[in-house]
């Protein structure tokens, strides 16, 4: 981890254990609209494997990917993958595949023919076996033939990375690929995802929720406010999230007698009392404060009546990283 | 351009049931035709090039440009589907270009030669008002199409802007000032109308050398500014 609080990129050898793939690499790169700065200054290499881009909504996400994917250029800064820039030249897009946020497909398309389109638009050799093989690599053979208008969530999001997938790219891109997706059918993605990543491909995928992250990345990028927040194995991210304060409210039957208990304990960082309503605690070690609150409770016989995290929100998470 | 993105197009366009659409206006045209002829007398060749000009170039070629262009431009940067040809080994201009094709082959089709057969079957071939209307449809197809084109993609994809040119500049503006004539696409097809029929000896809104110019820089230009619009695309840029 550097001084400023994020960690140094990871080799890509590190990644995986097969080296070959392609490096994704951003160099101080900036993107505003006008007066608004959609990215700041945001620098970061992205290897083999599967790399999650963490951020709350409106963090800057969805710029950064769509730079990634040579759709929008940088106001500063260069995107190359394997050092040649992906904007302003449009054969980038054979060694990219990318997998939008949108839901809306041609409907009116059937899914051989969607995924075929992009064979062709890829100008693949056998553009009918290729089309096959990325259709059944994403289980979709039995529905294949039905219109997309009729798939489900889940189908149009498999269907989406069968055309994604369907010139053999070395460099996955998915904006929010999980949104809306049941348990099963998510599992099913990210099972997915991490057999492409052990082909050897360069995955990325957006996402502002913590635990889907959590699930398959290795790499982290978090994004907050446009700014690169943190960059790391999910291990150091997790931590930098997990040993930040935390704040909680807590009502109980003696308020201001358990507030002096709890200060004694050194989990507990201070202790307020809101009137004779409530305490507001803030701890430092979240998993001693969840065993000294109920010890502390049942050993002076004070009843516990309520007890609501204030600042658990995911927001406030990465207004802590920013801040770190 | 794109045989694959030509071939969606024309999919879209005419694969679908929204197309009846398209082909709702022309039909009533020909309906229109019919009648006209029924009434007879020395007055057809007037009504003739009145009904061509008024409803066909007035209506049938505008909103028929309209639905073509909000069916393939309009509709996809709306919900996003273009980013799937939009991430493809092609040039921008090479996209738009294979869609604006299409459009044109619709607004021709269910635009332009409804105009011709409609003359036809008013008047035959008397006065040259078929060939008139087939030539000045063409003319302001080409126009409409290049000039919805961009104002779909550069003003946010605005179908209200592409309203507002049709219905305040063309048919407000341009009535009252001369200059928005030069501007008007329904103006340069009617100039077109008026030199290939003999019906009427009346001094054209603007000169044909003009319209037949500024047809096609429409077209061109249109394609041109919407390929520009299409570089800076975003993944949310719903």
């Amino acid at each position: 981890m550097n001084d400023t609080g994020t960690v140094e990129p990871r080799p890509p050898q590190a990644l995986d254990p097969r080296p070959v793939g392609s490096v994704l690499e951003l160099q101080a790169v900036s993107r505003w609209y006008g007066n608004v700065v959609a990215v700041n200054d945001v620098s970061m290499q992205i290897g083999p494997g599967i790399t999650g881009l963490l951020g709350p909504n409106g963090a800057g996400k969805s710029t950064l990917l769509s730079m990634m994917a040579g759709l929008l250029p940088p106001s500063a800064g260069t995107v190359t993958i394997d050092g040649h820039p992906v904007r302003g030249d449009v054969s980038a897009y054979r060694n990219i595949g990318l997998v939008p946020v949108q839901e809306q497909l041609y409907d009116y398309l059937t899914g051989t023919q969607f995924v075929r389109l992009n064979a062709d638009l890829q100008r693949v050799p056998d553009p009918r076996a290729a089309t096959e093989r990325a259709v059944a690599l994403v289980e979709m053979i039995d529905a294949a033939d039905r219109r997309i208008s009729t798939y489900s969530k889940g189908m149009r999001q498999r269907i989406k990375v069968a055309s994604a997938l369907v010139h053999d790219p070395q460099v996955l891109l998915l904006d929010e690929p999980f949104n809306g997706m049941d348990p099963i059918r998510r599992r099913q993605m990210m099972d997915m995802l991490t057999r492409l990543a052990r082909e050897g491909r360069t995955i990325v995928f957006s996402s502002h929720i913590l635990e889907e992250v959590e699930q398959i990345a290795r790499q982290v990028e978090v994004v907050v406010s446009g700014r690169h927040a943190a960059s790391g194995d999910f291990a150091q991210i997790r931590r930098m999230m997990t040993d930040r304060p935390n704040q909680y409210l807590v009502r109980s039957s003696d308020n201001r007698r358990l507030a002096t208990l709890l200060l004694a304990d050194t989990s507990v960082r201070g202790v307020r009392l809101r009137g004779q309503q409530a305490l507001e605690v803030e701890t430092d070690d979240l998993g001693r404060f969840g065993h000294v609150l109920p010890r502390a409770a049942r050993e002076h016989d004070i009843r516990i009546l309520e007890v609501t995290p204030t600042d658990d929100s995911l927001e406030s998470v990465f207004a802590y990283l920013v801040g770190a | 351009m794109s045989t694959p993105v030509v071939r969606l197009a024309m999919h879209s366009m005419f694969g679908r049931t929204r197309a009846l659409l398209l082909y709702a206006l022309p039909v009533l045209l020909v309906v229109l035709a019919l009648l006209v002829r029924s009434l007879g007398g020395d007055e057809s060749p007037d009504r003739a090039e009145s009904l061509l000009f008024i409803y066909g170039l007035g209506i049938v070629v505008p909103v028929v440009a309209l639905l073509a262009t909000t069916t393939l431009i309009n509709s996809e940067l709306d919900d996003g589907s273009i980013l799937y040809l939009l991430t493809k080994p092609l040039s921008r201009v090479s996209i738009v270009a294979s869609k604006v094709v299409v459009v044109l082959l619709a607004v021709l089709t269910c635009g332009a030669l409804p105009l011709g057969v409609a003359g036809y079957v008013m008047v035959g071939t008397a006065d040259h008002v078929a060939l008139a209307g087939l030539a000045g449809g063409a003319v302001a197809g080409v126009a409409y199409t290049g000039i919805f084109t961009a104002l779909m993609t550069v003003l946010q994809r605005s179908v209200i802007a592409a309203l507002l040119y049709w219905l305040v500049l063309e048919s407000t503006l341009a009535s009252l000032l001369g200059p928005a004539r030069w501007l008007s696409a329904r103006s340069w097809g009617s100039a077109v109308l008026e030199s290939v029929s003999t019906v009427s000896a009346g001094k054209p809104d603007v000169p044909v050398w003009y319209a037949l110019l500024a047809a096609p820089v429409a077209l061109v230009a249109g394609v041109l500014l919407a390929a520009r619009r299409l570089s800076t695309m975003t993944l949310s840029d719903e």
